[in-house]
């Protein structure tokens, strides 16, 4: 299989799929659903919910 | 837009090859989806491994699971003519990859059409045809391949400049 290398973005240590869940859990969508947008979308998405994580995480002002 | 160097409209950029004679082809790809494997494997399934028997030692006796008391299944998957099938649909996934990438390239047209083959496999074997007799080596094959795999990473850095973007400047 061709395989591609998806590297964990996540500073918490988790894997993509991990973030990829917890995006589709913030959204409402089922993981389907994320993987049929584009991949400048998926990164925004992605890039949302670490912004997200660190605000819960009281690491950035909400 | 770019966010610390990083192009996040970036979803798309373009390789150049070089060819025998001098000239520079320009093949603009866009990125793939992560979740994309599950739609090569769907359309271009791996060959199934089937099992030839049950394992036995030295001298013939059934070899069962010591914890699970079940029988140890062989299969083919070491055998060279799955492997060679297997390598075939490897070459053919791959060559959907690119296809998929080079899909809002406007300038690329193949002459092969979806709807003229059975299946993406063989859709996918004539292209690869197509590429070989436009002059495409196995390595430029495999430069376009390792190309939209770059492209398509969400790599940290690509979601942390995302994730940035959010972040007002004052």
């Amino acid at each position: 299989m061709t395989g591609l290398a998806w590297k964990i973005p996540s500073q918490t240590g988790r894997t993509m799929e991990y973030l990829v869940m917890r995006a589709c859990e913030r959204f409402g969508v089922p993981p389907s659903h994320f993987r049929q947008l584009a991949n400048a979308e998926q990164v925004r998405w992605l890039g949302y919910e670490e912004l997200r994580e660190a605000e819960e995480a009281g690491e950035v002002d909400e | 837009m770019k966010i610390a160097g990083v192009d996040l409209s970036a979803d798309k950029d373009t390789l150049r090859l070089t060819r025998r004679d001098g000239r520079i082809i320009e093949l603009r790809f866009a990125a793939l989806p992560y979740g994309i494997d599950e739609e090569i494997k769907r359309e271009i399934p791996d060959v199934p491994v089937k099992v030839t028997g049950v394992l036995r030692d030295q001298r013939g006796k059934i070899v069962r699971d010591p914890d699970s008391g079940q029988l140890v299944k062989t299969t083919n998957e070491d055998d060279p003519e799955h492997q060679a099938a297997q390598a075939r649909v490897n070459r053919l996934q791959s060559i959907f990859m690119i296809v998929r990438a080079l899909a809002p390239d406007s300038g690329v047209e193949f002459d092969t059409k979806r709807e003229s083959c059975k299946d993406t496999a063989e859709y996918c074997g004539r292209i690869e045809q197509e590429l070989r007799a436009a002059g495409f080596s196995i390595g430029d094959v495999a430069k376009m391949l390792a190309f939209v795999m770059e492209l398509s990473n969400l790599s940290k850095e690509k979601v942390e400049a995302a994730r940035d973007g959010f972040l007002s400047e004052t």
